[in-house]
């Protein structure tokens, strides 16, 4: 009965996942004091655990309410109260929020052993967890901010966790300083909405702008939003954190960093703009947003000696993509653009993993150095040879589904020329990826002798590897799941307003 | 209408720039943080401007969203300057341009 | 004495003191769209000079917005983990 009335008043995979963190620093603590070594590791693997379950049930929620459901606390009732407002589209990002999770974490075990300080660390990935699973199903600005600043925190400290060398610390310092002055441009943009509406909560932002005129302020409030927002999701030209970033970050974290948080601030970016504006007004800058950022990153990735400094170039250049489908602005483009999170997702954390089993047994990341490393460790380079397909678009992997739809519905509402571009620059991307496949297929140098990896870290990537076969092969739940959300975002803006104004 | 909204306005218009040009000029990695600071809590003045746009009344929502996000600002600068003292136990200063390491 | 420096320093404050001035003095409108949709409840409450203010922000506070206040206790807790995870100083060797 207890749990009955808590389920209707907070999403269950959020309440667990506070719960999980807040304790997370007494079990690494009780495990240090009765000697248990992995205590904080098997602490997070449950909390990873119960989150994805407890997305489970959220579905059954939103799907027995009829497509919108509304948790706020006792008493607090929404526009008013802080509340969650959970639709398709939150169940699909919670969802791709928590299958990562889970990913890494049990990847994390074996990469981070021999670190320091791990309490913290695993601490802090629960956090990060928090902050997006609060992010992705938050009904109010207010709300979305606090957890946004609580991912942003945990995130800042992840990239610069490994601090014995320069790296990181620099790396770490950039971050910040870009993301946080985005988070106070955020805040100005929340403070036009609150002056224009005079509520935060995004029902009541929807009722209040439905059908108004795009004079000054309105476009004030865009170009503080796309900046806002823009940080945290690498469009360029704020995206020159990333390439220092996401190499330094350690391997785990470099996953998670480019598989989930980048896409979340793009799904905050997009809630926002269906909310405040009509798709026509926004459809040519983000076209051309869209279009920058895919040629900038691909056109960089190429000169790059550094493998993972090349992933993440990569990881700009596939937001470039999902910002065509945001440009098309009908449920189909919207569709392949969840599809496409949930798959990069996939596809770009197993790059980071497999790498990342490369890096920690040969201890560098230089390219030319890598050599010959894939006859040596045949499994991890065959994850990482289906992770680059699958991020090239080839097909039978699910990258070439996400992407067809993609571009498909940019020729739909006439924006051919953004498809394209974004098909030129697909086929630039594969020249780069196979670059680094061809490197590390060759003929190993000199008394070179590496071993294959933990057997935790290899069976992760291989069962990654196997997901993206089975999505490319079969790829029909999820294209349902994604549709579903499309049509929530696109289409049920009544819906939206009605489940929290009656 | 508040006949003192504009004026509240141009002041956080003129905060904004300001602490946005600490953020472009300074090469102190402090001074930076302060323009951050300077940033976040021009935006909380627009807040309280907003709330205060009725005469005579105040629309209390306004000021409890500042009270939630001087605290957050807060844990985003105190998490800055711990990451300024690890910087300066590598790089022995603490100028931005000396930062340039990790270069294209 | 007049170097290119206390030039641009009295300038700028001109400029601030003659902008703050201008949208004091000069009644603009500033064209906000008022979008305040019917159906929404606002407090606003109706406020003379020696009203308990703090006391109406804070029952609005603690009376709506719980949520977002478990948040911030939740965003203080990071940082301060944060900062344990930026200073610890075990396993290394200086």
């Amino acid at each position: 009965m207890v749990i009955d009335d808590l389920l209707t008043h907070i999403p269950l995979p959020l309440f667990v996942l506070l719960v999980g963190s807040l304790l997370s620093p007494i079990m690494g603590m009780l495990g240090e004091k009765f000697s248990f070594r992995k205590a904080s590791e098997a602490w997070v693997l449950i909390v990873s655990v119960a989150a994805l379950i407890g997305v489970y049930i959220l579905y059954q929620q939103v799907q027995a309410t009829s497509g919108v459901a509304v948790f706020s606390f006792w008493g607090q009732p929404p526009p008013l109260g802080g509340s969650f407002e959970v639709d398709s589209v939150g169940v699909f990002m919670a969802f791709s929020i928590a299958f990562l999770g889970c990913l890494v974490s049990v990847y994390s075990v074996s990469y981070m052993a021999k670190e320091s300080r791990l309490t913290e660390f695993y601490t802090l990935v629960a956090l990060m967890e928090t902050g997006l699973t609060g992010v992705v199903l938050s009904g109010d600005m207010l709300t979305l901010f606090v957890f946004w600043e609580l991912m942003s925190v945990s995130s800042y400290v992840l990239v610069s966790f490994l601090k014995g060398t320069w790296g990181p610390v620099e790396a770490g310092w950039k971050y910040l300083v870009m993301s946080a002055s985005a988070g106070a441009f955020l805040l100005l943009s929340m403070s036009f909405i609150y002056g224009m509406t005079g509520t935060l909560s995004f029902a009541g932002i929807a009722l209040a702008f439905k059908g108004a005129a795009f004079t000054l302020w309105p476009r004030l409030l865009f170009a503080t939003l796309v900046i806002g927002f823009g940080v945290k999701s690498a469009i360029v030209p704020l995206h020159t954190w990333l390439p220092d970033a996401h190499p330094e970050a350690p391997s785990p974290i470099s996953a998670l960093l480019s598989g989930i948080v980048i896409e979340t601030g793009l799904y905050a970016l997009t809630r926002t703009l269906y909310l405040v504006f009509d798709p026509a007004i926004f459809q040519i800058p983000i076209a051309v947003l869209a279009a920058l950022t895919m040629t900038l990153a691909n056109v960089t990735a190429m000169y790059q000696n550094d493998i993972k400094r090349m992933f993440a170039y990569s990881s700009i250049a596939q937001i470039g993509y999902m910002m065509v489908g945001l440009a098309a602005g009908t449920a189909y483009g919207i569709m392949g653009l969840f599809l496409h999170i949930f798959n990069h997702s996939l596809m770009k954390g197993l790059a980071f993993l497999s790498t990342g089993s490369i890096v920690h047994e040969t201890g560098t990341r230089d390219i030319d150095k890598l050599r010959g490393i894939g006859r040596m460790m045949p499994l991890t380079a065959l994850a990482l040879f289906v992770a680059v397909l699958s991020l090239g678009g080839v097909p039978t992997t699910s990258g070439f589904i996400s992407k067809f739809v993609l571009f498909n519905s940019a020729f739909d509402v006439g924006l051919g020329w953004l498809a394209a571009i974004a098909l030129i620059n697909s086929a630039l991307s594969m020249g780069y990826y196979l670059r680094v496949m061809r490197n590390l297929f060759s003929k190993p140098a000199e008394g070179v002798l590496v071993h294959e990896s933990p057997p935790l870290m290899v069976g992760v990537t291989l069962a990654m590897a196997f997901l993206i076969i089975v999505f490319g092969l079969w790829p029909a739940p999820l294209i349902d799941f994604a549709t579903g959300a499309g049509n929530a975002l696109v289409q049920g803006a009544a819906h939206y307003i009605s489940a929290v104004f009656g | 209408m508040n006949p003192e909204l504009p004026l509240v306005l141009a002041s956080v218009g003129l905060i904004f720039v300001v602490g946005f040009a600490a953020l472009v000029v300074k090469k102190d990695l402090v001074r930076l943080l302060m323009g951050i600071e300077i940033m976040f809590n021009a935006a909380n003045l627009a807040f309280i401007g907003f709330s205060t746009q009725t005469a005579g009344s105040v629309d209390p929502y306004g000021q409890t969203v500042v009270m939630v996000t001087i605290v957050l600002d807060g844990a985003v600068i105190a998490v800055g300057l711990a990451m300024i003292i690890n910087v300066y136990r590598h790089y022995k200063t603490l100028d931005i341009r000396k930062l340039r390491r990790l270069r294209w | 004495m007049m170097t290119a420096r206390t030039i641009g320093t009295l300038a700028a404050c001109l400029a601030i003191v003659g902008v703050l001035a201008y949208a004091y003095f000069v009644p603009i409108d500033l064209g906000l769209p008022s979008l305040v949709p019917t159906l929404l409840q606002r407090q606003i409450t109706p406020l003379s000079r020696f009203d308990d203010l703090p006391g109406i922000v804070s029952g609005f506070l603690w009376g709506n917005r719980s949520i977002d206040l478990i948040g911030q206790s939740f965003v203080i807790l990071a940082s301060v983990v944060c900062c344990l995870a930026l200073l610890k100083m075990e396993g290394e060797s200086e």
